[in-house]
């Protein structure tokens, strides 16, 4: 069975307000489709408009080629678990599991047969006449997606439906529901600020900012290439660097950096003047400090943070940015050495350095930015002046 | 879900129709008769139209006001009746609300069901109680009598004459007033002082408050709307009350507005007059009541998380 | 004085003032119940414990004419109040809640302004309104019970939109999209997570009923509509026997069995920190 949304030129605005501004989003059928973002960029509206509780103020939500947007919310095939899981209390888990049933048209025997099937599926089957408050977090939650599952809709919409839990409960929920669409083969839309989960669990991941998508696609694509400098930033760290692209060079594209020419293979290679270059802090690679050498950045390491797997090494750069850098803690002593104050040379591999456009939803002004001067320094000042810390 | 809205003002509409025939056109009623004129028989005869309004009675009485004749009178004793009654009830509330949100520790159930238990008696038994007790045999007399109050209130001035509580004197009024509007002052101020959030009083303890302190510089200013807001509960229905003053008083030396409405409309005819008089009160009471609906809708529209 | 020394320590003189207005406050109704029970006609003397006022075959509730149909007509106008007044309350209130847009405002103030009109000028209000504009229902019992109505309203219509804010929206919505229709999301969901409220409301509109004097009084006609407030104004002061204190008592003991009852329902369905603010009449 089918079960694809498109959405097509989607807006809400709650008078003043923009919450969603315009989006066309694709959601092919059978899969995990994850709406990631910070609060307040407009994936929990979107969900809801999808569900129905909201009035698009314009656009079109495509549900198996039909327009469903004036449609109400009880007469679509859609069924959404909550963030709050919403459980009736008045009702056991049993009667919450039927409660959509009454509407399918079903033969009793039927219905207590599917019942039956959707707690088997979530595993609770014993709780079946328990009432929601006697349950715990993770079980009404699973009450919840039985309650949704159990009326076969093509599409169910999650509402960051483990936020609520504690961090061990979600890692195996995780795991859990991504198994549990895999098996179903329904599309799943689900709505989280959290990207690791959203990594974790999606097959397609739209990024949205302020009522935009930023970039839609598969989690290695949205990791590795990064569209933007926010999908840059908001999923794993990153590294930015101002630069001023000036020219394709063959496969790559020509960028300097303070005075230094580098080049990048990734991104838009045929952008001119001033851009954003992106490098993911695993792929830096901390050599002792030269004075020539193309692909290199002089530093001054200011600190390194240990975190267990890894070191993650902060270097003051010449043109007075911070660059975090990763450091695989294998045992085997560092190339140089990693104590403030020391001076070490970047590489920065071409097929690793991205030049990216700015956000879709305007110009981002960055943490680092905002905290640190801009200092074009020459080679021989290696020390930058302390930026200004807040 | 757009035609629900109109759904939802369907609910609404039987309920505001009922409020709009029984309530709003009644007190129109009020104003239509007010402005109205006599029959010969007596009998009030309502004006509807506006541009028919009578003024003559309402400015009849604002005369008899202006000249300092019966209705200044009256309207003055129950002013000062009222201002005494709220002071006092201020005075021993403010610290049984204290008390019970700040310090009543494990008591605190057993305090709050006891403050609450008044409001629900009715309001004449608790008079009724008094009646008894400050009989000229009563327990309250005899008592009274025996720790010498009675000796210190005949000297004070504050009673004619011994064992005559309920000869017309105005301090048993006035002490049956705060007696029975009492519970309505504590509870909203309990919940007030409740409210404050006692880290703001730990604040100002560490920063070098002593407790007096504190509270004066803390406490206190935090607990004045609360305290503004259980004036006017209770103030509004003073204004109006009859019954009181006729319980605990047989005379007419201690007549509030009330008790002068309550001859107009029920034992006498002069049910236009009755019904100026009404409106002249509803008018001087429009502040207080806009003053009380404001800080309750305010605290309604806003979600309730208690 | 401890206390004195002791920055943390508790205030016992605020503890004796509580103390003594709680005695003050509760004593001279105990007496008076008290005296209910007294052998003899005194109500200020006591002369043994009997419960004649109660049930004896002469001057007591259940024998005298006069005691007994007051009580009963006092039921009579409460149940009839409640049984208008709810079901009327409790649609405002969904009606209030979910109104969305303008006029909302001012039929909140309208709600609301029978909680802040003083009793006499809904007495003399509605006593010219069936003088004048109703002669034909006229005063008497129906008056009594409109007059009731019109101002237990807003209690019903207070407690019940206090509990629809704290359900909020989410559970029509979540039964909105498992397939209900509207009418399927107010009666299979929305009325159930109501019921306390309402059963609680109805409660208060009872009490509040049973105790009312002036606007009862003030649309009463003759005997026949007499309440037991009205007895008790009517007969405070003159010379009654302990039955007026009989009388009384019954009444209280039905408005708080009504009201512990309406308490543990509530607090048995939805909270106990609700229960407590519905019992300190947090408007």
């Amino acid at each position: 069975m089918p079960g694809d949304i498109q959405l097509e030129g989607l807006t809400k605005a709650f008078g003043e307000h923009v919450a969603v501004a315009g989006i066309d989003v694709d959601m092919p059928p059978g899969e995990f489709f994850t709406l990631l973002g910070p609060s307040g960029c407009g994936k929990t509206t979107t969900l809801r408009m999808i569900a129905g509780f909201e009035q698009p103020t314009s656009g079109r939500i495509m549900l198996d080629g039909t327009d469903v947007a004036r449609v109400p919310p009880h007469r679509r095939n859609v069924n959404t678990v909550f963030q709050s899981y919403a459980l009736f209390p008045h009702l056991d888990v049993a009667k919450n599991v039927a409660f959509g049933l009454k509407y399918q048209k079903l033969e009793k025997s039927e219905r207590a047969k599917r019942v039956a099937e959707a707690l088997e599926l979530v595993n609770l089957t014993e709780f079946a006449h328990r009432k929601a408050d006697q349950l715990s977090g993770g079980q009404q939650q699973r009450v919840a997606l039985a309650r949704a599952l159990v009326l076969q809709p093509r599409v169910l919409l999650l509402d960051e439906p483990l936020g609520a839990l504690d961090a061990k409960l979600r890692k195996t929920l995780q795991v859990e529901l991504k198994a549990l669409q895999a098996e179903l083969g329904i599309t799943f839309v689900f709505v989280t600020h959290d990207q690791e989960e959203a990594l974790t669990m999606s097959d397609r991941i739209a990024v949205m900012n302020k009522g935009l998508v930023e970039q839609a696609a598969p989690p290695q694509a949205i990791y590795e290439e990064p569209e933007t400098v926010f999908v840059a930033e908001f999923l794993g760290v990153s590294n930015l660097l101002e630069a001023e692209a000036v020219g394709r060079e063959g496969a790559t594209c020509a960028v300097r950096i303070g005075d230094r020419v580098f080049r990048c293979g990734q991104g838009d290679l045929d952008t001119l003047g001033e851009v954003k270059v992106m490098i993911r802090p695993e792929r830096i690679v901390i050599e002792p400090h030269t004075e020539a050498g193309d692909e290199r950045l002089p530093g001054i390491v200011e600190r390194s943070v240990f975190l267990g797997g890894s070191h993650e090494v902060h270097v003051r750069v010449l043109g007075g940015e911070l660059m975090r850098t990763t450091v695989a803690n294998d045992g085997s002593p560092p190339p140089v050495s990693l104590e403030p104050g020391a001076a070490v040379s970047l590489r920065l591999p071409p097929e690793a350095l991205r030049v990216l456009r700015p956000s879709a939803a305007g110009p981002e002004e960055t943490v680092e930015e905002a905290e640190t001067m801009q200092v074009r320094v020459s080679d021989d000042q290696l020390s930058a002046t302390a930026p200004p810390r807040s | 879900m757009g035609s629900s809205r109109w759904t939802w003002r369907l609910l609404a509409l039987p309920g505001v129709a009922w409020l709009s025939v029984f309530f709003l056109v009644a007190l129109y009623a009020v104003l239509a008769v007010a402005f109205g004129n006599q029959d010969t028989l007596s009998q009030p005869v309502p004006f509807w139209n506006p541009l028919d309004w009578n003024v003559g009675y309402v400015l009849e009485m604002l005369k008899n006001i202006w000249h300092g004749d019966q209705f200044l009178t009256v309207s003055l004793r129950t002013i000062e009746f009222v201002v005494i009654a709220v002071g006092l009830s201020l005075l021993i509330g403010y610290p049984v609300a204290y008390f019970t949100a700040r310090h009543a520790g494990r008591w605190r159930g057993l305090v709050l069901l006891a403050l609450i238990l008044p409001l629900w008696i009715n309001y004449l038994m608790r008079m009724l109680a008094w009646i008894n007790l400050l009989a000229p045999d009563g327990l309250g007399t005899r008592m009274l009598h025996t720790f010498g109050i009675e000796k210190l209130f005949l000297t004070l001035g504050l009673l004619a004459e011994p064992g005559g509580w309920l000869n017309g004197q105005p301090t048993t009024v006035i002490l049956a007033l705060v007696y029975g509007y009492l519970p309505f002052f504590i509870l909203p101020l309990f919940v007030a002082i409740d409210r404050i959030d006692g880290r703001q009083i730990e604040a100002a303890r560490d920063l070098g408050a002593s407790p007096l302190s504190a509270f004066l510089r803390v406490t206190l200013p935090l607990s004045v709307p609360g305290i503004l807001a259980g004036a006017v509960l209770i103030a509004l229905p003073m204004f109006g009350d009859y019954y009181t003053a006729d319980l605990v008083s047989s005379s007419t030396q201690t007549n509030m507005i009330g008790n002068q409405i309550d001859e107009f409309m029920r034992q006498g005819s002069e049910k236009v007059t009755g019904a100026a008089l009404t409106l002249l009160l509803s008018v001087f009471l429009l502040v207080l009541m806009f003053y009380y609906l404001r800080t309750t809708r305010r605290a309604g529209t806003s979600a309730q998380t208690a | 004085m401890s206390w004195l020394r002791n920055p943390w320590g508790k205030p016992r003189w605020l503890a004796l003032i509580t103390a003594i207005y709680v005695l003050w406050s509760v004593v001279p109704v105990l007496l008076a119940i008290a005296f209910a029970f007294n052998a003899g006609r005194s109500r200020t003397t006591w002369q043994g414990f009997s419960t004649r006022w109660f049930t004896g075959p002469t001057g007591s509730v259940l024998h005298d004419p006069a005691l007994r149909d007051a009580l009963g007509h006092t039921l009579l106008l409460a149940v009839v109040c409640v049984a208008i007044a709810t079901p009327l309350g409790v649609a405002l209130a969904l009606g209030l809640q979910r109104w969305r847009g303008r006029g909302s405002g001012t039929v909140n103030s309208l709600m609301l302004l029978p909680l802040v009109t003083p009793e006499i000028v809904m007495g003399v209000a509605l006593l010219l309104l069936f003088l004048r504009i109703f002669p034909g229902i006229g005063l008497g019992t129906e008056a009594q019970v409109i007059g009731q109505v019109t101002f237990t309203l807003s209690y019903v219509v207070v407690i019940v939109r206090g509990r629809l804010v704290s359900i909020g929206p989410e559970f029509e919505e979540a039964a909105a999209d498992l397939g209900a229709p509207p009418r399927d999301q107010l009666f299979r969901v929305l009325l159930p997570l109501l019921l306390p409220a309402i059963v609680a409301s109805a409660a208060v509109a009872f009490a509040i009923s049973i105790d009312d004097f002036v606007v009862t009084q003030y649309l009463s006609s003759d005997a026949s509509t007499t309440t037991v407030s009205m007895l008790l104004y009517a007969n405070a002061r003159g010379a009654p026997t302990p039955a007026l204190n009989a009388i009384a008592t019954v009444g209280l003991a039905i408005t708080l069995l009504t009201l512990v009852a309406a308490f543990l329902v509530y607090r048995r369905f939805a909270g106990g920190q609700e229960a407590t603010s519905l019992a300190t009449m947090e408007v």
